[in-house]
């Protein structure tokens, strides 16, 4: 039981094409977030509203850098678009990427305007930028904030099928390649649309209590604990999906199992069954489900949620690891595997995926300087002052 | 206009959409839908004539309503005019901008750049061709195609040499001289078929008693010439195939002249030559497997040539006398000193098996020369 194709032996779909759905997830997800408060009426969401959305936009500025570095020639990208190809997945990406970008853009303007309008009556560079985003008109009253209300509400409410739309394309992607067992199957869209949430609740769980404790806020515990009990809800799905998934297949027994069941016992076996399902998977599933339903001290209960969110991120990332590394391990003989194992300084290594996934959260920084995301952050020494 | 009259405006609006949808969407002709933009725009005005109807029915709705509280200040839209004319803009140009992008011909055949063959054929030749190494490098290549390497063409060691073969050699072209160039088609691989000669470096420096690893394949292979076959291999004798461990076995496999327990003799040379398996058995080449001298090309699925390579060169690429081979391995000779001292000094056609047979094998009747 080992034989590769000649062309098999190196893995050419590495770190960052395990980046690029990984990121684009949490486009997704950051922005299903932003409309829980904006088109659902959540309102304990409100303190990550904004935050959520400029986390969308900044991931989504970089979702695609991944694979341009991938790429060889990376000005050919946009051939993709120049000269679309109906039987090309990638294809119809480009436009919902591009589409999805404006969309997004369009929502912070409309969601943002009375914040840049503020910081646009200041001085220095950053006003300036702002004028110029909102035209040089820095009319503002109660109608203008309706119009601009209305309108955000419907982008959020049309970027939801666009967000599921752009990341069940990614799964769409893999999904798809009916030469490939371990991708081929119609559950990789949902999956992915499922998992792209749960990163995407994850990241802001885990970003939001950074902030707040470098900064020194106090954290909105409405809102930590409806976020922590939407992150179980939607990764209780996630997983389910994923077992059922392969349980499907083991099940059925059908003739890639011989090669499926020997991937996962061999090659997957820590990062697939040891990780992702019984380390990242189960105790964020117990912690969640521990500060859903027991009453505990805010402390423990914000802890908890962390450590959890930030398991989940992990175990995202380690399910489009296995996805995408696991999927290539496999001969298209279905006799064998090759291995890959990730270099720290290559072109595609782990060194430049560190940097590319850094970059969305100094943007994101960039972006709070000009506008604060959070305006209603409360001073921790406020809340002492009060009691 | 009243409640309901915007009403019935919007019902006669989506009523249009809808009939416009199926004007859109189908040829009268053929009946057939049409091209999949036709059915975007089907898409399009049917969801626009949905949008319509609710906004209707909502008005309707609203109408029949006791008179609504008064909701507070109408929402004002003036100042989102210039964004949604910079998007609409930019949408525009980049679309427009697409529209010139595109390659002529594209769609000519499918979704394909229908110029792509005449651009393709348009290109300069960059490859010369074997002919024209020839006409310079004749030496070489006698000696190329009567070896190991004659189905490999000039051009796939030394890069494309048009440009040096119309400069009359002036142009650099590419030589080749690291035994990494060597082992991109010769490294050992799980993927390449077992037949293809491949090397462990580790093991076959091991063989030949090498002691530095920095030692390059040419050293001892000519690159022209790898194995100094002393005929040339299209005049070799025809063999049935010779199957190797690493045909069917994946992997390291140790090539050994006795088959395992209970595996069928697929391969085995004792299998047809038994007495001169035994005889080679007993002597001082033991060791040494039969395709190791008896060099097999596989021509097809059923058969092959063999070579009994009897330069004096080849027996040399394991017993040269050189600063990089250990003492332990095969004893080493100096070539020409050697024949010196055995009285056959500046003899041409001298070969080691004229003297050394007795530790090889004996010749028996059926393999002639």
């Amino acid at each position: 039981m080992d034989y590769v194709f000649p062309n098999e032996i190196n893995v050419t779909w590495t770190v960052m094409i395990v980046l690029y759905p990984y990121i684009t997830g949490l486009v997704a997800g950051a922005f299903i977030v932003s409309s829980l408060y904006h088109v659902f009426g959540r309102n304990e969401l409100k303190p990550v509203a904004r935050f959520s959305l400029a986390s969308a936009f900044v991931f989504l500025l970089f979702a695609t850098l991944p694979l341009l570095v991938h790429l060889g020639h990376p000005e050919r990208a946009f051939n993709i678009m120049i000269t679309p190809n109906f039987t090309s997945a990638m294809a119809g990406f480009g436009y919902i990427y591009t589409t999805y970008l404006i969309l997004v853009v369009l929502e912070i303007w409309f969601v943002m305007r009375a914040d840049f309008i503020r910081r646009a009556k200041g001085t220095g560079l950053a006003a300036l930028v702002c004028r110029a985003l909102l035209f040089f008109n820095l009319h503002e009253d109660e109608q203008t904030r309706k119009g601009d209300h209305k309108i955000a509400t419907f982008l959020a409410g049309l970027g939801i099928p666009l967000a599921c739309l752009l990341h069940g394309y990614v799964g769409f992607l893999f999904g798809s390649l009916k030469a490939n067992p371990w991708w081929a199957t119609p559950l990789m869209f949902v999956i992915f649309i499922f998992s792209a949430i749960v990163s995407g609740i994850s990241v802001l769980i885990f970003h939001y209590f950074v902030v707040s404790f470098l900064n020194g806020w106090k954290v909105d515990q409405a809102c930590v604990r409806s976020m922590g009990r939407y992150l179980w809800g939607f990764m209780i799905v996630a997983v389910a999906l994923e077992l059922l998934e392969i349980l499907s297949i083991a099940y059925k027994q059908t003739e890639e199992w011989e090669v499926l069941g020997e991937l996962i016992e061999r090659k997957l076996f820590l990062s697939y069954v040891v990780l992702q399902f019984m380390t990242f998977s189960l105790i964020p599933f117990l912690l969640l489900g521990i500060a859903a339903l027991i009453k505990l001290r805010e402390r423990l209960a914000n802890a908890i949620t962390w450590i959890a969110a930030t398991m989940l991120l992990a175990q995202v990332l380690l399910m489009r690891w296995n996805v995408v590394i696991g999927g290539q391990l496999l001969s298209k003989s279905l006799r064998g595997f090759t291995s890959y194992f990730p270099g720290l300084f290559e072109k595609e290594g782990v060194l430049i995926a560190v940097i590319i996934f850094t970059m969305p959260f100094i943007i994101l920084y960039v972006f709070h300087r000009i506008v604060p995301l959070f305006p209603d952050a409360v001073p921790k020494s406020a809340r002492t002052a009060e009691r | 206009m009243n409640r309901t009259s915007r009403a019935f405006l919007f019902f006669a609006a989506a009523l249009a959409a809808l009939i416009a949808a199926f004007a859109a969407g189908w040829d009268h002709d053929t009946g057939d839908a049409r091209s999949t933009a036709g059915m975007a725009i089907v898409a399009l005005l049917v969801v626009t004539a949905i949008v319509l109807v609710a906004v209707g029915v909502n008005a309707v709705l609203a109408g029949r309503d006791a008179p609504r509280a008064p909701a507070g200040p109408r929402a004002s839209y003036r100042h989102t005019v210039p964004l949604f004319l910079v998007v609409g803009v930019t949408v525009t140009a980049a679309l427009t901008a697409r529209s010139f992008a595109v390659p002529s011909g594209f769609g000519a055949h499918g979704y394909f750049r229908g110029t792509a063959p005449t651009e393709a054929r348009d290109f300069p030749l960059r490859h010369a061709g074997k002919e024209r190494c020839a006409e310079c490098h004749e030496d070489e290549l006698n000696l190329h195609d009567k070896d190991a390497h004659a189905k490999v063409p000039c051009e796939t060691c030394h890069g494309p040499g048009a440009q040096h073969a119309d400069a009359s050699g002036d142009a650099p072209i590419l030589v080749p001289r690291a035994k990494e160039d060597c082992l991109v088609c010769h490294r050992i691989l799980d993927a390449r078929p077992g037949a293809f000669p491949q090397i462990s470096l580790q093991d076959h420096y091991r063989f030949v008693g090498v002691k530095d690893d920095n030692v390059q394949c040419i050293q001892c292979h000519s690159p022209h010439e790898p194995l100094y076959m002393d005929r040339d291999l299209r005049t070799a004798r025809l063999h049935p195939l010779i199957h190797r461990c690493r045909d069917c076995h994946i992997g390291r496999t140790d090539e050994t002249l006795s088959r395992p327990e209970a595996h069928p003799a697929i391969f085995e040379c004792s299998y047809c030559h038994k007495t001169i398996v035994a005889d080679a058995a007993a002597r001082k080449h033991r060791k040494v497997s039969c395709t190791t001298c008896h060099i097999f090309f596989r021509d097809s699925d059923f058969a092959g040539r063999i070579i009994r390579d009897a330069d004096p060169r080849f027996c040399l690429l394991c017993h040269r006398k050189a600063a990089f081979r250990s003492d332990t391995a095969a004893p080493g000779i100096d070539w020409p000193a050697h024949l010196k001292d055995v009285g056959k000094e500046g003899l041409k056609n001298a070969r080691c098996i004229d003297c050394h047979q007795d530790r090889i094998h004996t010749i028996a009747p059926r393999s002639r020369p």
